[in-house]
């Protein structure tokens, strides 16, 4: 119903004056009285009758109070003020949990921000979490990873039915020079025409590859990523149709890429793939396949597929023989291995540090609470329900945990920095790696935590406070 | 003397709408006269009247407003809003559904020992 809601956020904001309840109150009393003496009772009676059937006065008035809607809200209030008023008072018992929480909460936040980053986090491109990597690896011998060929890659393509796309780079360093500029020395892809919108990226200026750029015989052309058109060119728009040479081979660059897209990994220059007859060698294995799995399609039946593919290649071509094929996530291909085991590590070891943190936040809490023994026996003497005792607790150590977590996160941002400038080139951290979700995951988890403490603390000191002993060892 | 019944949870609220709904009332107004009614059965205890009153002004569903008593006093009357009037439409169809279910109840219970 809107009319009832609009009439419970008008109670909400407008509150009843007290005078009106006490008026109405009085009111009634009055009308009891005047009938009971109107039957013939003296006044004086009639007014002690009337209070003893009406009950509690106080009673029916705070009862009345507490039918507003949020009423709750203004104790809250109460509690958070007190709360905040305890935490300035005890300065250095809260110095010291707010400490241990940021500490605890900021690691964690930090390592976690990475492992994501590095472990799970899916390219940050459409499609990116079907991105997978396709390798070669030996039957035989080790089980190490190794490139494609490129005949080996054509077949793979022609045959299989798993993907939506599937592109083929090489990585190699190239020279740069023209006239007028010194020459340098980059990072160069050779990539099947389709590598950029494999991944939905479109250049910045100019054009990237058009399906026609990688067959035999195609105008050689070169894409730059957006440092190089900075640091080599200052950015100009002209740079489009200038010639250059690659390696001492000619070439038009026709394209200028995004900043911080340096696809599949810290890439500068990107050329087609043209075939040679050096690259036509079916033992020549120089490219890293990347690959979208068509929706539905699961890492393990694309890689039984290639693997089939890979079999019947085995049999036609000597140059096969013992050769596997394996379906990588991008992770697993850059970060695989040791990597991965140490960044888990890492998780790990914070992990304990929160615990850690946690169980001493906790022991500070309980000290408190015992301390706090008089306090908890008085309330409950005056009227304070269970509920109401717990409720302060814990907003007092919310508000703590607040202010803890809140401190964490700038250990968390800095860890963050601190990997970027160790490798900016890393294929992770393409995007800004920032994970804001967790820190709020730990901040409920830590929480949690101590709510149970405070829970356990808070019936400690109540069962003490009703049975009268924390006054009594007081006096001892 | 008659006892005062225990009112069922909820009851409470449909008994002041249904005194309500000839016209606005006082508070004191609404429990002299719901012990009339019931002839003296149901005597609502003040301590619980107006919490229930306020409880039912913050739903809507009956409007305060002050007026001159019968004996020119001050008081604050109590109106039914057309919010009310379709909550006390909606609480006596559930209340004629529940006397209806314990009268089955009770009845079958009475023919059991037969």
């Amino acid at each position: 119903m809107i009319g009832e809601l609009l009439t419970r956020i008008r109670f909400l904001i407008f509150h009843k004056r007290r005078g009106e309840l006490d008026e109405e109150l009085r009111f009634h009393l009055e009308q009891s009285i005047a009938v009971k003496v109107g039957e013939g009772m003296p006044a004086a009676e009639a007014r002690r009758q009337a209070l003893v059937e009406f009950g509690g006065v106080d009673a029916a008035r705070e009862e009345c109070v507490r039918q507003s809607p949020g009423w709750w809200l203004g104790t809250v209030a109460q509690d958070l003020r007190y709360a905040v008023r305890g935490i300035l008072a005890h300065r250095w018992f809260s110095a010291a949990i707010i400490t241990t929480l940021a500490t605890g909460i900021g690691l964690n936040t930090m390592v976690f921000t990475l492992v994501n980053a590095v472990l799970y986090k899916p390219v940050p491109v459409p499609g990116g979490d079907r991105l997978v990597c396709i390798d070669n690896h030996s039957l035989a011998q080790s089980d190490r990873s190794g490139p494609l060929s490129y005949p080996d890659f054509q077949d793979y393509r022609a045959q299989t039915a798993s993907f939506e796309s599937f592109e083929a780079t090489s990585d190699e360093g190239g020279i740069l020079s023209e006239s007028g500029n010194p020459p340098h020395r980059y990072h160069v892809a050779r990539a099947t025409a389709g590598l950029f919108s494999m991944v939905h990226t479109n250049a910045l200026l100019g054009r990237g590859f058009l399906p026609s750029d990688d067959h035999a015989g195609a105008e050689p052309v070169l894409v730059l990523s957006y440092d190089v058109w900075q640091e080599r060119y200052a950015g100009m728009a002209s740079v489009i149709g200038r010639q250059v040479r690659v390696g001492g081979d000619a070439a038009t660059i026709i394209g200028v890429m995004p900043k911080g897209f340096r696809f599949p990994s810290g890439v500068d220059l990107w050329m087609p793939l043209t075939p040679t007859a050096d690259l036509a060698k079916r033992d020549n294995r120089q490219l890293r396949g990347y690959a979208i799995l068509k929706p539905g399609v699961t890492m393990r039946q694309a890689n039984a597929e290639l693997n089939g593919i890979a079999g019947r290649l085995a049999g036609q071509f000597p140059a096969d023989k013992d050769l596997g094929v394996r379906v990588l996530t991008f992770q697993e291909r850059f970060n695989g291995g040791n990597i991965r085991i140490v960044f888990l590590l890492m998780l790990a070891a914070v992990g304990f540090v929160l615990l850690i943190a946690c169980a001493d936040v906790a022991n500070m809490m309980l000290s408190r609470a015992l301390s706090r023994q008089r306090q908890m026996s008085i309330r409950t003497a005056l009227g304070a329900t269970r509920w109401r005792l717990i409720r302060q607790l814990l907003i007092e150590s919310v508000t703590l945990s607040t202010v803890g977590g809140c401190s964490g996160y700038g250990p968390g941002r800095g860890g963050h920095s601190l990997v970027r400038s160790i490798d900016p080139d890393h294929p992770a951290l393409l995007d800004r790696v920032h994970d804001g979700l967790y820190g709020v995951w730990l901040l409920c988890r830590s929480v949690h935590f101590e709510r149970t403490a405070v829970r356990h603390c808070a019936s400690a000191a109540l069962i003490e406070a009703r049975s009268g002993r924390g006054s009594e060892r007081r006096r001892a | 003397m008659p006892t005062s019944t225990d009112l069922l949870q909820g009851t409470l609220d449909l008994l002041i709408l249904q005194t309500l709904l000839p016209g606005p009332m006082h508070g004191w107004g609404v429990a002299l006269r719901i012990q009339q009614i019931s002839k003296d059965v149901l005597q609502i205890g003040q301590g619980s009247l107006y919490p229930a009153l306020y409880r039912l002004e913050y739903k809507g569903w009956i409007k305060a407003e002050w007026g001159n008593s019968e004996n020119n006093r001050r008081a604050k009357f109590y109106r039914l809003t057309a919010a009310g009037r379709r909550q006390l439409d909606s609480e006596r169809e559930t209340w004629d559904r529940l006397s209806a279910a314990i009268g089955l109840v009770l009845g079958r219970t009475v023919e059991a020992p037969r």
